[in-house]
């Protein structure tokens, strides 16, 4: 009985400190996620308007969505977001931090000391904020005065100036040449980070197997890295998919509509245009395909690193 | 045979020769193509607006940082610099304390409280402008720091919790248990125990949450009107002005915006990335 | 059980409130003894407008006035948002066509009480050159007109005497030959226009320049007091097509398709240095180019002149375009604004001495003539057939809007994504379908 009390007496104290734990982080994800989200969700069945917003919108019912679903601007805003800007841009990410990672830590690197530069290095575009990253490469790809313009003209690859920004078969590789600049250091450092606990034995009794270097690569780097690999595809996709900047501040979605993507859309229907109900309407859209991604990426940290901490108690 | 095996040695000895070369060659390639941009920027910043651009003529100036700091910008360093130490101050010690309860307590309902404090991660800052901008505005917190400090640190918290139950399940649970059995109150635990056993993962999670910050633009932009409050992106950006581009300041502003970061990654690269690469090879 | 979790819900319900109340106080603490205004100035005068506000401080000890900045191309919805939620700044620097639309917003305060009492601070307000658009639908007056501008065409004499014209063309057709010539005889660019997307595009201006011209128009008043759309799909496809030309020809490189804005670094320095024929632009980046030329050739002739657009049917065509000033709906500085209002609209000193580069838009004193000389006459040309946005702006289909169609539309067929007439027939879509839903 008394034990049994105690016990008791305990366990609430245990809850009252978890509760009060976590209480900080709840008003904050309460009051900056899942309200203004509610709020979303409200107005995309209304056809709220920027001059209106005092009065508030007329309830539309789904107008919004019938009206985006059946709109071919939207469909490409859709294949830009996915295919372009995140399928492209993060592989051509992570195949590249892959094979940077491989190369800065290969045996020739370290014979010559050269692996501590090349990661100092390696900081200096990861430390450059994305909006001087952008005003940096803008200036690059200028036609007029940009370094890559004045360098192939002085090779004599190309005659006339190139407007990167502003070119349909330019465009979308610019902004991934842009975000890769930016963020494949991470990438890179981190695979860096896990390869050093790759055993050096395991590859030189691959290699004592007479494993070729592809052989090497696929049975024994790769298994080591899958862990890393998954984790950063999965962060480099809801950070691309949501990010805003990039093409907002690189190519303002044009030239046309050539470059819009969800996060652009969502803001020159809300901002540019004055839809706010309809721009509510593609914000939900996005944040739904955001929410089925993200539980993959729950399962994936749920099954890998993070097990102990998703199981409940009671 | 001796010949045979010189031989043999030589010509492998020329391969890997050929193939340090090319390795070599192509990380310098790499590296030239990653640092060349700000590099770029770092010394363009030293010249007259005038020879920026031109290729051989190269005159120095210390001009565009002395008219950078004599305007409005040495203000929206001091805003940037204030905004984000607090923020990154709060969010740290938020996500800490909720670190350690996700880490260590079991508790009803946990999967679910833990993985929507992940799902953060994944929602786009975007849509939220307008309704925060209404709150805001019923709080009387626009054009406040009070405000942007709200914002950052909520923008913060799910990368950082992530990031230290990571770090949090890489120390022995037994140590924590045992201060406990030796009459430590749970709070004394987080303080005296975890606290300096996590100081590195803590200042790696502080350092990223300092650099979304810093480099925030969306939310400031529609918050912060006030050319007094304003953060150094946001003067950054205004310097890409509708008709005119103000060089020099553009470029000045560039490096001292980028210089605080870079200071500040490199003695904790390796820290920052160990951590992301940890928590993914535990498996 | 239940109770518990009640009471643990509760708890973090007042906590909450806690938190929030304390915010809250924090910012009401925030009261001063003087009265402060806050002033939204968004060109790029700051400087010359900073020391405009300080003789006004000097002279009104007991207001200060806080100036804000925010691009143009955000300040719109910044205002509109700030509006709704009653923090707009007290007084605001406003484009042309936004009164109307901010005023059925009820983000404006009417300033008719105002100005019956006081006056404006400059004659002949009733002479303003676009009266209709500082009026609301209701009637009232929203907004005091600034400064007006309008565009011109801005070239360089030698070029185009070298091209081999006597005279600056006054047809488009006459337009495009000498663009052509210019870059066949001298290798220089010719017409240099911004042909790139943004939020607020050229390409809206030029276009309408050319469509005016012809006598049609995105939007002209219809029968019973409505509105109609006046442009046929292939009318609109003729305007994408004649501007398409140019940059398929040469003439204007492609490199233009990178730039956006009117006032455009590039272009100015093009037109500095001499290897840009002529552009399009207001007359405040006219002086501008006309200034720096000055500054680095001391004591040289300056080669340029201007002339109206060409002209059609209907005339040559351009729009007063420029600024007014206005006091948000939810100010609570009405009198201190009012004077700031008839402080920056009289013309001594705020024009004389501080906001030189431009031209207040009442007929008594807007002149042309204080243009430099060069470039004064044909400023002066245009000004006189310039027209007012009118059914654009009185009309149901928002400005911005059709702004951003029509950049994008012609953004894609510059770049050959779509057809003129596959882009001009969307564009026409979206505007009657706007005009469909806002006069049912």
């Amino acid at each position: 009985m008394m034990v049994q009390a105690v016990k008791g007496e305990a366990m609430l104290g245990d809850r009252r400190f978890i509760v009060t734990m976590l209480l900080p982080t709840f008003f904050f994800l309460i009051c900056f996620y899942a309200y203004p989200f509610f709020f979303n969700i409200e107005n995309s069945f209304t056809d709220l308007s920027l001059f209106g917003l005092r009065d508030g919108g007329e309830w539309i019912g789904v107008a919004n969505y019938m009206e985006l679903l059946a709109s071919p601007d939207f469909r490409r805003v859709l294949w830009n977001t996915v295919i372009w800007l995140t399928v492209i841009g993060v592989a051509v990410r992570i195949i590249l931090g892959l094979a940077l990672a491989l190369l800065l830590s290969s045996r020739t690197i370290r014979k010559y000391g050269l692996a501590t530069v090349c990661r100092v290095l390696l900081i200096v575009p990861w430390a450059t904020p994305p909006i001087v990253a952008i005003l940096i490469w803008r200036w690059m790809l200028d036609p007029r005065t940009g370094a890559i313009n004045s360098s192939l003209m002085s090779l004599g690859l190309i005659d006339q100036p190139v407007a990167f920004l502003a070119t349909a078969a330019w465009v979308w590789p610019a902004i991934i040449t842009i975000i890769t600049w930016n963020t494949l250091p991470l990438v890179t450092l981190t695979f860096m980070a896990s390869l050093q606990s790759l055993p050096e034995e395991l590859i030189e009794a691959a290699e004592v197997d007479g494993a070729s270097r592809m052989q090497v690569l696929r049975y024994v780097y790769l298994p080591h890295l899958k862990p890393a690999i998954i984790i950063m595809v999965l962060m480099s996709t809801f950070w691309t998919f949501n990010n805003f900047i990039y093409v907002w501040l690189t190519t303002g979605a044009g030239p046309g509509l050539y470059t819009n993507v969800m996060a652009t859309e969502v803001y020159i229907k809300a901002f540019v245009e004055g839809r706010m109900g309809y721009s509510s309407a593609v914000g939900v859209i996005m944040a739904t395909i955001m929410t089925f991604f993200g539980l993959i990426y729950l399962r994936v940290i749920a099954e890998r690193e993070m097990k102990e901490v998703f199981q409940d108690g009671r | 045979m001796a010949v045979d095996r010189t031989y043999g040695l030589a010509r492998r000895s020329a391969r890997t020769l050929l193939a340090e070369v090319a390795i070599i060659g192509t990380t310098l390639l790499s590296l030239f193509f990653l640092v060349y941009p700000t590099a770029w920027v770092i010394i363009a910043s030293f010249r007259t607006p005038e020879t920026m651009f031109a290729a051989g003529n190269f005159q120095f100036t210390l001009n565009n940082y002395r008219t950078l700091l004599n305007s409005e910008f040495t203000g929206a360093i001091f805003n940037s610099m204030m905004l984000c130490l607090v923020s990154v101050i709060v969010s740290t010690f938020v996500s800490v304390i909720a670190a350690y309860v996700f880490s260590r307590k079991r508790f009803r309902w946990k999967s679910i409280i833990f993985g929507s404090v992940m799902l953060g991660q994944t929602f786009p800052w975007i849509i939220l402008v307008t309704p925060m901008f209404i709150l805001f505005a019923k709080l009387g917190l626009l054009n406040s720091h009070l405000g942007m400090i709200f914002v950052y640190v909520a923008i913060t918290i799910p990368f950082s919790t992530y990031l230290l139950v990571g770090y949090l399940e890489s120390v022995p649970r037994s140590l924590d248990e045992a201060a406990i059995i030796d009459g430590c109150s749970q709070f004394q635990v987080i303080w005296k125990i975890i606290f300096p056993i996590m100081l590195p993962g803590i200042v790696a999670t502080a350092t990223y949450a300092f650099l979304l910050c810093w480099s925030e633009y969306l939310f400031a932009l529609a918050f912060l009107t006030d050319t007094t409050k304003k953060t150094m992106p946001l003067m950054l950006a205004g310097y890409f002005g509708e008709n005119v581009v103000e060089w020099g300041n553009v470029m000045a502003g560039s490096v001292l915006t980028t210089l605080p970061t870079l200071l500040l990654f490199l003695p904790l690269q390796a820290r920052m990335t160990s951590g992301l690469a940890a928590g993914s090879v535990k498996q | 059980m239940i109770s518990k979790r009640r009471v643990l819900a509760m708890k973090a319900g007042l906590a909450m409130k806690a938190g929030l109340a304390a915010l809250m106080l924090t910012a009401a603490s925030q009261a001063s003894a003087q009265t402060t205004i806050t002033f939204r100035f968004n060109d790029p005068e700051a400087p010359q407008m900073r020391q405009a506000l300080d003789e006004f401080e000097k002279l009104n000890p007991d207001i200060k006035v806080t100036m804000q900045r925010v691009s143009w191309g955000d300040a719109q919805a910044q205002f509109l948002r700030e509006a709704a939620v009653g923090q707009a700044p007290d007084v605001a620097q406003i484009a042309f066509v936004w009164p109307r639309a901010f005023g059925r917003a009820g983000a404006l305060r009417p300033l008719d009480d105002l100005i019956a009492k006081t006056n404006v601070g400059v004659a002949g307000w009733e002479k303003f050159v676009s009266k209709d658009l500082a009026t609301g639908a209701d009637g009232k007056t929203y907004a005091i007109p600034f400064t007006t501008d309008t565009f011109a065409v801005m070239y360089n004499k030698d070029l185009v005497k070298a091209a081999g014209f006597d005279a600056f063309p006054t047809t488009w057709t006459g337009l495009k030959e000498l663009s052509k010539a210019v870059q066949a005889k001298t290798g220089k660019t010719g017409f240099g226009f911004p042909a790139g997307t943004c939020g607020t595009p050229t390409i809206w201006f030029l276009t309408n320049f050319y469509i005016w011209s012809k006598g049609w128009a995105f939007v002209e008043p219809a029968a019973d007091g409505k509105f109609a759309v006046g442009i046929k799909p292939e009318q609109l496809a003729e305007a994408f097509n004649y501007y398409k030309s140019y940059l398929d020809e040469g003439h204007n490189p492609k490199a233009n398709l990178s730039i956006c804005l009117w006032g455009a670094p590039e272009l100015v320095e093009g037109m500095v240095n001499g290897s840009i024929a002529f552009v399009s632009v207001p007359d405040a980046v006219g002086v501008q180019i006309v200034e720096a030329f000055k500054q680095r050739n001391p004591g040289k002739d300056v080669p340029f002149a201007a002339a109206p657009h060409p002209a059609d049917v209907n005339g040559s065509k351009t729009f007063f375009g420029g600024r007014m000033l206005a006091i948000s709906a939810n100010s609570k500085n009405v009198d201190a604004g009012w004077k700031l209002i008839r402080f920056l609209t009289t013309p001594e000193p705020t024009f004389t001495k501080y906001y030189t580069n431009y031209v207040q838009p009442q007929e008594p004193v807007m002149n042309y003539n204080r243009l430099p000389p060069e470039i004064a006459p044909g400023f002066s040309a245009q000004i006189k057939t310039a027209r007012s946005w009118g059914p654009y702006a009185t009309g149901p289909v928002a400005i911005p809007f059709m702004w951003n169609a029509v950049g994008r539309a012609a953004g894609s067929v510059f770049i050959g994504e779509k057809t003129s007439a596959q882009a001009a027939q969307e564009v026409i879509a979206a505007i009657s379908g706007e005009l469909a839903k806002n006069q049912k």
